[in-house]
This record gives C-alpha cells, structure tokens and sequence, in this order.
C-alpha cells in the first residue's frame, strides 16, 4: 500500500498536519490555504480520510479541548505518517524536476 | 452557546423577532420594546443578546437557531457506524456548526451529500479493517442487497413490457362532489327522475356502438377534438373497425363507481394508451351531448388518470436486483473475510 501514490486530499491533509497538531476545522481551512483555495474539504470527506489515515497508523489522535461548549479534537502525525509524506514530496519532486527538464528541451530544443 | 461569543447580524435579526413577537403577545410595552430592541440590534455578544432577552419565556436566539440545524447535522451523523459515533459525533457536529453559513438553519444539500458519502466510506473501512466474522459478512451481504435493489430500479422502469394502458375515470374530482354525485344520481335513479347515471351505465355504455364508432373514426382518421390529456394526436389507423376496437378494449366498472378503460395494443404501450384515451374521450363527448335534460354534462366532472403496469414489473425486477446484490456481496465477503480468518489461524 505505501507505495502506491496519495490522492490530493490525502497529501494535502498530511501536509496541514506536518508541522503541528490540528483539530477538524483547522484542517478544513489549512487545506483550503495550502490549495490556494482549489481543495475545499467538507466535513464528510475529510473525516472519512482521518478515520482512514488513523486506521493506517499515518495519523493519531493528539489531545481533546472544549472551546465555546463544544469538542475539538486535536490530530497529529505518526512518525510512519511523517515518512509516508516525505516519501511522496520525493516522488513528487523527482517527478516535477523531470517534466521541468523535459519542458526545458521543449522551449529551447537546441 | 457562550455569551462571551460574537453575535452576527442574524442573530441580531432573529434577536429582535423574538422581541416583536413578545410585543405582540402582550409581554412588553411599547417602550419596553423600544428599548431592547435598540440593546438587541447593537448586541456584540451572545451575552448582550440574551440580556435584551431576559425574563422572557421560549428559547433565546442562539438556542433557536441551533437547535433546528443541529438536529439537521445529527440526523445526518446518524448514518455513521454506532462505534464511530460515540467518539466522533460531538467533534464532527462541532466542526459541521463551525463551517456552517451566518444564520443557516438548515444543512445544505451538498452538504447532506458529503455526509452520507462519508458515512459509507466509513462504513465500508470498518468493514476493510475487520469487522469480525459473520458480522462483517452480513454487512455486505445486506449493503449489497440495498444496493442491487437500487441499481434494479432503473432497469425496471425503463423496460416494462408494456402492452395495455389502463384509463380510470370518476365520476367527480374531490371527495365531497364525488360522494354527492353518487348520492343525487342514485336517489334520481330511485325515484325514476334520472334514467342513466353514469356508474351504472358506465360498462355498457363504454363499449356501445356510438362511442366506439366515433373512437373508431378518430383513430382512423386523425383527431377531431384535443383534450388536455393529449389522447388524440393526428395520426392514422386505418383498419380501426368498430369490432376490432372492442375487441382491444376492456371496461369494467369497479365497486367504487370508477370505469376502467383498459386497451391493449400488439407492441407499443404508446399506442395502447392513445386508444383507451381515445375511448374515453369519445365516452366523454358521448355523455356530454346526451341527457335529456342537458344536466348530465354537469355532474361528469371526470378526474382522468393513465395508470401504467409498473409497479409489479419494478417489484419483481427489484426482488431479483436484491437476490443478486446479496449474492453479490456474500461472494465479496466471501472473498475479503477468508483471508482475515486463514491469517488469525496462523497467528
């Protein structure tokens, strides 16, 4: 399974939890800055992922706090799930620096 | 809700409703209302919003506002697993309120759409991550039977085998006309002021010569009147004999004053219809020239309805979809759970 590639909202959920702990809607509006606003996750999608990325051990639970009455949940990355990441920004980039090689040829084919 | 919270202009808005309404109950005066709704519209907190409110009955503004849309979200998280609930429920309907618009009192359709297709994916990644033995197989075999049930549906209702068309005609269009109708045409009838009515006539006179040859005439030659039912389109039959035309044609008068026209065509359902409709407006015009008095037009208030066979074909057609869904899904499950138990056995 680790090898096949992250789907956009995947990767995008990883990257909103990289760097600190998030709760639900935290992610929601991350994600939606990280995409430059083309990625909006609604709630169903983006708990069905958590669920998902819990079960693959790539996410857990950090801590609960109680703001204005109502639960919020706090994620975080597993060390697997930070590998997981790293591992496809890999990929990614190897993969953007050969088409920008190739886009290279293609403007300038001398 | 938090007083300390910050109100929006709909919370001001509903706010001050709920004043008026208190002013029109007879629980303010003038002033009194004069002066809370100024504190209510210029409220910065849900705090402020609940002392413009305060000493009086019913649910403040942020109680009814989220109340109706809260429950609109926890309808929703209903369809998730009972397991997934318990530790996600407040979380998610906490980030569902967060998100939702200013002054929403509803969810939105794409939002009940994200919501039920994540609570399947849910349901379908408990059932990857090992729901024990039989349990998990009953899971599928019973999704698939939803879902073969659903996919049945269409199939059913595109592809009828249909040959007859059924008209049904009553003899008036609400419940109170109709039931005086039966009531004055029958006590006409027993006094003997009334010769014919029309759902004891109804049968005979369907299938007597008149009306057939006129229905006959206009299948064979194009339409002579329109009626909104659009029975009569100008095309032509032209072996539509009299006798041939009784032959495709099927009247029975059912205890409830209520003629059936039921014809049948060799192929097309669509030619089927046009003639029973055709029959019933030749019917129709027949009764309507006729009466000696002129009165009979008067009580034919005819609710008309083309009832189409559908709803056995769909059943058995959808009872098949769910025999194969299920077995469709003991297949899968089949195939998904032998794994898991061979894999605990080595284990």
């Amino acid at each position: 399974m680790s090898e096949a590639s992250l789907r956009e909202p995947t990767f995008l959920i990883l990257t909103a939890l990289a760097a600190s702990a998030q709760h639900g809607y935290g992610i929601m509006t991350d994600v939606a800055e990280i995409s430059g606003g083309r990625v909006r996750l609604r709630p169903g999608s983006l708990y069905a992922a958590l669920n998902r990325l819990v079960m693959e051990g790539l996410v857990e639970f950090d801590r609960e706090e109680i703001v204005g009455g109502r639960l919020r949940r706090y994620y975080r990355l597993t060390p697997s799930g930070g590998q997981r990441l790293a591992a496809e920004v890999d990929r990614l980039s190897r993969t953007t620096a050969v088409a920008r090689r190739r886009l290279r040829l293609l403007s300038d084919p001398a | 809700m938090d007083d300390r919270l910050r109100a929006s202009n709909a919370d001001r808005d509903r706010a001050a409703a709920l004043l008026r309404d208190h002013f029109v109950a007879g629980r303010l005066t003038r002033d009194e209302l004069d002066d809370r709704l100024a504190a209510a519209l210029s409220a910065a907190t849900f705090g402020d919003l609940h002392r413009a409110l305060a000493d009086l009955p019913g649910p403040g503004p942020a109680l009814l506002h989220d109340s109706r849309l809260e429950r609109g979200y926890r309808r929703l998280l209903a369809l998730y697993p009972a397991r997934y609930r318990r530790v996600h429920e407040q979380e998610m309907l906490a980030v569902l309120m967060t998100a939702a618009a200013d002054g929403q009192d509803r969810p939105g359709l794409a939002e009940a759409a994200d919501l039920i297709i994540g609570a399947l994916r849910v349901r379908y990644q408990a059932l990857r991550g090992g729901v024990p033995g039989w349990r998990g197989a009953l899971a599928l075999i019973s999704a698939g039977t939803v879902l073969g049930l659903l996919a049945s549906i269409p199939f059913a209702s595109v592809s009828p085998p249909l040959q007859s068309a059924t008209f049904h005609l009553v003899a008036a269009p609400s419940r109170s006309v109709y039931s005086w109708v039966n009531r004055h045409a029958y006590s006409d009838m027993i006094v003997g002021r009334r010769s014919e009515a029309l759902f004891l006539s109804g049968p005979a006179t369907v299938t007597s010569y008149p009306v057939l040859a006129r229905a006959a005439r206009t299948l064979s030659t194009g339409c002579v009147r329109k009626h909104s039912w659009g029975g009569c389109r100008p095309v032509k039959e032209p072996h539509m004999s009299v006798r041939a035309l009784r032959r495709h044609i099927h009247v029975s008068l059912l205890p409830n004053h209520e003629i059936v026209i039921k014809a049948e065509a060799s192929n097309r359902w669509a030619d089927a219809k046009r003639t029973a409709a055709v029959v019933a407006d030749s019917y129709i015009d027949y009764l309507s020239n006729k009466g000696p008095d002129g009165r009979h037009p008067a009580l034919l208030y005819m609710s008309l309805a083309v009832a189409r066979p559908r709803s056995t074909d769909v059943l058995e057609t959808s009872a098949l979809g769910a025999l194969f869904g299920a077995l469709l899904g003991y297949a899968i499950g089949a195939v998904a759970l032998i794994p898991r138990r061979r894999r605990l056995r080595i284990a």
